[in-house]
């Protein structure tokens, strides 16, 4: 490999969320995701290379591939390597993961730890945001993970895993699974002593949890004053014992389950007021919208159990599905996972409440505007909540829709609705522009309407929209994502 | 004027804080440490089922690997 030294170019951009280790970065070059791989990183990279052991894992389906070019394409000085890993289309977060996606997240982190132990090397980031969902699976992205093993060394990234991965799913399952969300406010991993505090007293009866979490925790508190030279004289643990230790994670991260159970929206899909023909008719109007509208991605806001995104990604589109409901969206993940489609990715994500910029000056992790990559936004049956059940005016609405694709395909549900006059039941009506022709107003000054089809047997009406273009309506540009944000990259 | 007491529980109090509070503390070693902990009692278990799952291969003939959640319904 030829090495040369490299000064930062102005058309080079720096991940934001690629700065905490030394092997490596990720950054943009004219737009192309790379990695430079640095030069105090060169005996693991040489050593990785000469074992295969990367593309084995490439070829099981457990790590982003990537391609090897050239060094001259380096964004900073020493590079050893340069590499072109392959884009993943969004990324996203493990507080906006389901329940399962998490879990599946965390079987791949500890499956690559065991293969990297049989082969002689060491994962030493156990990050739940290295772990990204490529073609409906998880995927590692940061391919600088791993170390040659040190004899004797124990697994460095054993505390990560029970923060990022075990805590967590232990919260989820056994106390409330909306505990997900707490991932949100420690970007570096659960803290284990608030996650012992707030399990329920029977974890302790779990031989994998009471150690994991609960003497864990225990063992940071005791062990925090030790010398620097005390600290520096590290424990040895042989490979077997590291294997046990993974299998054991593994079988603990095993038996944590969490099933979706009747709430609000889990069989709204079901159990709405939609005759047989409503439903056979606004199947056609959304494929119809769908098959005039451009572009690839399209998320699919309020997506409950993924109807819609079904005809979505069954006209080839990549779809991003959102639902606020945990239930809802765990069951479109099984459903997904259980057919192998590749084109859909659930999340748990409040429309009202989407995922701010966090970290370090809140950009390491993005916000989910930032991230914002679709061309058309289908939000079906869902400006009613936001209008009436959150007070959104629809204004506001308007806005976000632009903000998020060029193109939104809307269902309009009227007061006479039986499902918005179940929403008006406990509220006064305040909501006097809330009519068809008041959504017009107002979406209007952020789009055009393409087209507007009243559903058959039902008061509801589906319309498509497309942005105006022009610097009246004050929206962000369609922002790109970024590949990003993983730890220890 | 301070109990003399007093003052030597407050040093003593001073003195078992980690120099500089909060932001020195370290909950590596004890993750360490415990973990070597928790990886010896596992050792045998683990040791004595692979032997097992190996010889109930030989006896079945051979068997998939554990697999990863990508490729099973986990």
């Amino acid at each position: 490999m030829t090495k040369t030294s490299q000064r930062p170019v102005p058309d080079v951009a720096r991940d934001e969320g690629s700065f905490r280790d030394p092997s490596g970065f990720v950054y943009r070059r004219e737009g192309v995701l790379y990695r430079q791989i640095n030069e105090a990183y060169a005996p693991h990279w040489d050593r990785l290379a000469s074992a295969g052991f990367l593309d084995e894992l490439v070829r099981a389906g457990l790590l982003i591939p990537h391609e090897l070019v050239d060094v001259g394409l380096a964004a900073a000085p020493s590079p050893h390597a340069v590499i072109r890993p392959t884009e993943i289309d969004l990324v996203t977060y493990p507080y906006e993961w389901t329940f399962g996606e998490l879990r599946d997240a965390a079987l791949l982190t500890l499956d690559i730890a065991r293969r990297a132990l049989a082969a002689g090397f060491t994962l030493k980031d156990a990050s739940a945001y290295n772990i990204q969902f490529w073609n409906g699976r998880p995927v590692l992205i940061d391919t600088l993970s791993f170390e040659e093993a040190v004899p004797g060394q124990p697994w460095v990234a054993y505390r990560q895993y029970c923060e990022h991965f075990l805590a967590p799913l232990a919260l989820m399952a056994l106390r409330d699974v909306r505990l997900g969300l707490l991932q949100r406010d420690f970007i570096d991993g659960l803290p284990l002593d608030l996650a012992a505090h707030l399990l329920p007293a029977s974890s302790r009866l779990n031989f994998g949890l009471l150690s994991h979490l609960v003497l864990h925790a225990r063992a940071q508190k005791r062990y925090t004053g030790l010398t620097t030279a005390e600290r520096r004289r590290r424990p040895r643990m042989s490979p077997l014992k590291m294997a046990a230790l993974i299998d054991n994670l593994r079988s603990t991260t095993m038996h944590l389950t969490w099933e979706p159970r009747g709430r609000a929206w889990e069989s709204y899909a079901e159990n709405n007021t939609y005759a047989e023909e409503a439903a056979a008719d606004k199947d056609r109007l959304v494929r119809l919208a769908l098959q005039s509208s451009p572009g690839t991605v399209v998320w699919d806001l309020g997506a409950n159990t993924g109807r819609f995104s079904q005809i979505a990604a069954g006209l080839g589109r990549k779809v991003v599905a959102l639902d606020v409901d945990h239930a809802a969206s765990e069951r479109h993940y099984r459903t997904i996972k259980a057919t192998g489609q590749s084109s859909v990715l659930p999340l748990v994500i409040d429309v009202a409440n989407p995922s701010p910029g966090l970290g370090w000056v809140s950009h390491e992790r993005k916000s989910l505007l930032d991230r914002a990559n679709a061309d058309v936004v289908l939000a079906l049956a869902v400006v009613h909540h936001l209008a009436i059940g959150r007070n959104i005016p629809l204004g506001s609405i308007s806005e976000l829709f632009a903000k998020l694709a060029p193109e939104a395909i809307v269902e309009f549900v009227p007061k006479e609705d039986s499902m918005v006059q179940r929403l008006l039941a406990s509220r006064p009506d305040v909501f006097p522009d809330y009519t068809l022709a008041g959504f017009r107003s107002a979406f209007g000054r952020s789009f055009e309407i393409l087209s507007e089809h009243q559903i058959q047997g039902s008061v509801r009406t589906i319309l498509h929209l497309r942005r105006r273009t022009g610097p009246t309506n004050g929206l962000a540009a369609g922002a790109s994502y970024r590949q990003d944000g993983e730890d220890g990259s | 004027m301070e109990h003399p007491g007093e003052a030597a529980k407050s040093r003593r109090a001073w003195q078992s804080q980690p120099i500089g509070g909060y932001m020195y503390l370290d909950p590596g070693s004890g993750s360490l440490i415990l973990q070597v902990l928790i990886a010896s009692i596992l050792a045998t278990p683990f040791l004595l089922r692979s032997q097992i799952r190996r010889l109930v291969r030989t006896m079945r003939g051979p068997e998939r690997p554990p697999e990863s959640p990508n490729e099973n319904e986990s």
